[in-house]
């Protein structure tokens, strides 16, 4: 962060709260391409507080949320009992020429691969996934309508069947085919689940977006592809095979930490609801087929050359594998 | 004649440098971009072995069972009509087509899946 934005940020939290204010040891955390983050040491008259800023990165094209929607988010799922950062102040775009908050920074880290291998963090890993569970209820507690939460679109129809037809709608215009993608979308339209209510759905709830300690959980990351859904289709991206960083075998299901029976008692503990193995396996099925549209877009984001990265390159690469589970998953197997 | 060692001995090289001298000397935060660059090496490399022979055979079988012709592209994309239209799901022929396909896929882009999931290519 350049001195006069550092300057600017410390002269607007004085006017905001009346109090003197310092920033300390900024530093750049890894972000991504949609926004980035910053640590800093805040000091508030007598207050230490320490914080993470999060801005919206200065070329942000992605059609993501703004820091403001998200910040919303994030009060409305703390006012929930979600465990977040805390949300502190929401900042004024004037104030950097881009939207930004702040919030308290959680301990721990978030990298899911060292989480599934390092067991002295979150050492209880049965706990740590009926948290996640609990964690999952408390966010599908909250339900539209939201004055707070107005920027979120209430879809008019079944969201599985929403994306359903966008997929498709995307592949008829896309240059190469995806036969096996096609016979997942077809599968999960057979099988589409009778509509429940709407509620605040997290979409991105997965071992690498939840930060541990060497206690346990101790925030839930970003909330920037949050949407009114259906409550089980966070457990099944939770449930995919794509984010067990390379672990296998049921008892590490759950992300690569835990078991599914696990996730739903903890899940029923808050909600009264004890989801079932299957009902949520067709979400397990959405969400492969969702990340394997998602992983197409992200290699386009390369081969069209709009942004040239051997990451988003090799993105692409993963739809293959995913192609193949998808096709075991629905029956049809060599 | 090409001069050996030849482009498939030449990559196997490089991703033995990488792997074995190049990534222990690096801190952690910058292995990532080696492992990338070394597993991308190896689809390129499963890509050359291959050559355009398999895509060829793909196609012959495609235009066999959808019984017309056209380039490997545009049957894949009756295929992918003919499964949107659900004329696929009670055909076996289609379906073990779709099956091999898939997973010669995945044999160049990820072959670690099959062997995770104890899946051969036959």
């Amino acid at each position: 962060m350049q001195q006069h934005e550092q300057q600017a940020i410390e002269n607007w939290l004085a006017g905001k709260t009346g109090k003197p204010v310092a920033l300390h040891n900024v530093r750049s955390l890894s972000g991504g391409a949609i926004q980035e983050n910053w640590a800093a040491d805040i000091d508030l008259g007598d207050e230490k507080i320490e914080a993470v800023i999060r801005c919206d990165a200065p070329s942000s094209v992605s059609d993501s949320l703004s820091r403001g929607q998200e910040f919303a988010l994030l009060k409305a799922a703390f006012a929930n009992g979600v465990t977040v950062p805390g949300p502190l102040w929401l900042g004024d775009a004037a104030v950097l020429g881009r939207e930004f908050f702040i919030m308290r920074r959680a301990a721990g880290t978030a990298a899911g691969h060292k989480l599934v291998r390092d067991l002295s963090l979150a050492k209880d890993r049965p706990a740590l996934t009926r948290q996640l569970g609990r964690e999952l209820a408390r966010i599908h507690s909250i339900t539209p309508p939201r004055d707070d939460l107005d920027f979120l679109a209430v879809p008019e129809q079944h969201p599985a069947l929403l994306f359903i037809e966008e997929s498709r709608r995307f592949l008829d215009d896309y240059h190469s085919a995806f036969p096996a993608l096609e016979w997942g979308l077809n599968w999960l339209e057979d099988h589409l689940p009778a509509l429940e209510p709407l509620c605040l759905v997290h979409r991105d709830f997965r071992t690498g977006n939840y930060m541990v300690d060497g206690s346990g959980l101790t925030a839930v990351l970003d909330w920037e592809f949050t949407a009114w859904s259906q409550p089980l289709e966070d457990l099944g991206w939770l449930c995919a095979r794509c984010w067990r960083f390379g672990q296998s075998g049921d008892e590490h299901a759950v992300g690569g930490i835990g078991k599914r029976d696990d996730l739903f008692s903890g899940y029923a503990e808050v909600s009264g609801r004890l989801p079932s193995a299957s009902e949520v396996y067709y979400w397990e099925v959405f969400a492969h087929l969702r990340w394997a549209m998602i992983a197409i877009k992200q290699g386009e984001r390369h081969l069209s050359g709009a942004e040239p990265s051997l990451e988003l390159a090799l993105t692409a690469h993963i739809v293959p594998e995913l192609e193949l589970h998808i096709l075991r998953m629905t029956g049809l197997e060599g | 004649m090409r001069i050996q060692p030849d482009g498939i001995n030449l990559l196997d090289t490089v991703i033995k440098v990488l792997r074995d001298e190049v990534l222990p000397s690096l801190a952690a935060e910058q292995q990532y971009s080696v492992r990338m660059a070394i597993n991308a090496i190896g689809i390129a490399r499963r890509q050359l072995v291959r050559g355009d022979a398999g895509e060829a055979q793909e196609q012959a079988l495609l235009a066999e069972l959808l019984g017309t012709g056209g380039s490997h592209a545009e049957l894949s994309w009756l295929l992918a009509q003919r499964i949107r239209d659900g004329r696929a799901k009670d055909n076996p022929a289609l379906r073990k087509l779709l099956w091999q396909l898939t997973l010669q896929r995945v044999a160049e882009s990820a072959p670690r899946y099959l062997q995770q999931e104890n899946l051969s290519l036959l």
